[in-house]
């Protein structure tokens, strides 16, 4: 594709229409699910009106919001983990946050633990497998940032043999709870952490974008441009740490928003990182409440846990990026 | 006046003692050459000019500062490095890579103004490569990424310019073109260090030339004391003889 340098008004364009975009599937995902609404019919005073208001501001505004929250997290870990690994199709759970993440959950849920308690539980696994990833890789003074890649990657496996050890040990009776939680559900997710969170990120990370976009070229080249290249690194990689662990936490291991909303952004935006942050978040948000919207409707009144939607539309898309414009050299 | 002085520098790659005991001063205007084997340390030497590795002993000073005193951005106003990494695993246009030489000069939440965008296309048109400006990096053959990467440098504007053989992957016509985009920067008072493969450089463009063994060894001088073939017998390890053509000396190796 043919691009030139990104200016203001194509930055202010671009944002405004994904903006509307959201919005769109925000009203969407308020009116469709096992009853829908048309918007005029939560207005009016009669008894209907009430109950549809009541439905959807209650169970369906909460839902949808953490549904932003937390897909506009993880699309951004995605986006700050392929600058950090130079690697246009890094995942956010490449490093073991999400293995942590997932090891502390089961445990707590195998000791029959409340949603709470299993949350905080996560939170705990991915703090201690950040910590670990940062302490052995901190050395690591390659370009390629090769020890810590292998370092995370080595840790989120040790993460996937423990779940599936903590998995076979579960009773039956747990079993579908935890299995559920691997694959990812916004059922009673809660958007009160997961969305300031990232708006907190997104503000501390976008007046950054100019630098991520010269780290993006290389660690020389940065540092020739007088980037602090260290410093902005260990950044990126707690930056989306944090936001993976928060979006993990919140829904469970959500798959592929975090590898493709980005990687496709990119092919149809450009790479420079003050508009395709901004544009991550907002898309990932609107990326997993449509996957809300559908796994709430597919099968209706029966339920299906979103991961389940973003693996099953995720791997085509992923495999068809790859087939047409191939990973790039 | 001095630039960059060096005093009794050391460098290593690892276990290897690449250069000991350098001292250098290199005045402002003055265009050096850095001649030497594969693995001699010549790129070190510039990632260590560019404050990107530490010395293993010894001072570096630019502007009578040290080297390592000098913040990050105030250091990328008066050095720019082309170092020999030039790929980029993200789409990237060639105006855009440009333009990101601009970035030192540039506060947090400015815009890339006129006078860039400006400065940007002036770089294309002196390495012949305004018609490429839309197009990705990735797309271009490695001559053209490497002029890219040049002018990306060019456009930082800095007084003191490392380049790591720029000119190893063009054609003859862009070398010819390139050299003199580079003494033009001369002209304008910048300073440049050049690693190079040629020595024939040396003679077109160089006013001084460095000559590195690969032992710990250098020899360091202006181009006409240091440039002889008995030199660069020795420093390439293998028979160089010298051709007078219209008067000017050409080196030309002998076939083994």
């Amino acid at each position: 594709m043919k691009h030139s340098h990104l200016t203001p008004a194509r930055l202010t364009l671009t944002l405004l229409m994904l903006s509307g975009l959201l919005l769109t599937t925000v009203v969407l995902s308020l009116c469709f699910g096992s009853t829908s609404y048309r918007p005029w019919q939560l207005l009016g005073n009669g008894p209907d009106a009430a109950l549809a208001r009541d439905v959807v501001l209650e169970l369906r505004l909460p839902r949808t919001l953490a549904a932003i929250g937390v897909g506009g997290l993880l699309a951004l870990a995605g986006a700050l983990q392929q600058v950090l690994l130079r690697n246009p199709l890094a995942d956010p759970y490449i490093l073991g946050t999400s293995g942590g993440a997932s090891v502390g959950a089961l445990l707590a849920m195998l000791f029959g633990a409340g949603l709470a308690t299993v949350n905080l539980a996560a939170g705990c696994g991915a703090l201690l497998s950040i910590t670990l990833v940062f302490i052995l890789a901190r050395k690591d003074r390659s370009s390629s940032q090769a020890r810590l890649l292998l370092t995370g990657v080595a840790i989120a496996s040790f993460c996937g043999a423990l779940s599936s050890l903590l998995l076979s040990l579960a009773p039956d009776g747990l079993l579908r709870g935890m299995v559920f939680w691997m694959l990812g559900d916004l059922a009673g997710a809660r958007w009160q952490l997961a969305l300031p969170l990232l708006m907190a990120l997104l503000l501390l990370v976008w007046p950054l974008a100019r630098q991520l976009n010269v780290l993006s070229q290389g660690a020389q080249t940065a540092h020739a441009l007088g980037a602090n290249t260290r410093k902005l690194q260990w950044l990126l990689y707690f930056v989306a740490a944090a936001a993976t662990a928060i979006a993990v936490t919140t829904a469970g291991m959500i798959g592929f928003i975090g590898l493709i909303v980005p990687h496709a952004l990119r092919l149809v935006l450009g790479h420079d990182q003050r508009l395709l942050l901004p544009a991550v978040a907002l898309t990932g948000g609107t990326v997993l409440l449509a996957a809300d919207i559908t796994s709430r409707i597919l099968l209706a009144p029966q339920q299906l846990p979103v991961g389940v939607i973003t693996a099953l539309a995720g791997v085509p898309v992923f495999l068809w990026l790859l087939q047409h414009r191939g990973i790039a050299r | 006046m001095s630039h960059l002085s060096l005093r009794s520098l050391a460098i290593q790659q690892g276990e290897r003692l690449l250069c000991k005991d350098l001292n250098l001063e290199i005045n402002k205007g003055e265009s050096w050459l850095i001649l030497g084997e594969n693995g001699c340390g010549k790129s070190t030497l510039l990632a260590t000019l560019a404050a990107w590795l530490k010395p293993a002993a010894g001072k570096i000073q630019l502007n009578q500062r040290p080297l390592k005193e000098w913040a990050g951005h105030e250091r990328a106003k008066e050095i720019a490095w082309l170092s020999q990494q030039d790929d980029c695993p993200f789409p990237l246009s060639v105006i855009e890579k440009v333009l990101s030489g601009r970035h030192p000069h540039q506060g947090s939440w400015d815009w890339e103004s006129q006078d860039d965008l400006h400065l940007a296309h002036e770089q294309l048109a002196r390495l012949d490569l305004s018609a490429l400006k839309h197009r990705d990096l990735a797309t271009l053959s490695g001559g053209e990424r490497r002029r890219a990467s040049l002018a990306a440098t060019l456009a930082q504007q800095a007084p003191l310019i490392l380049l790591d053989e720029p000119l190893s992957q063009l054609d003859l016509r862009h070398q010819q073109q390139a050299l003199l985009v580079l003494r033009e920067e001369n002209q304008a008072g910048r300073t440049l260090l050049m690693v190079s493969h040629d020595p024939n450089h040396a003679q077109q463009w160089a006013s001084h030339v460095l000559l590195m063994f690969g032992d710990g060894q250098w020899l360091a001088g202006q181009t006409a004391e240091v440039m002889n073939s008995k030199n660069l017998s020795a420093l390439y390890r293998t028979e160089i003889r010298s051709a007078c053509i219209e008067g000017q000396e050409w080196f030309i190796p002998l076939p083994r």
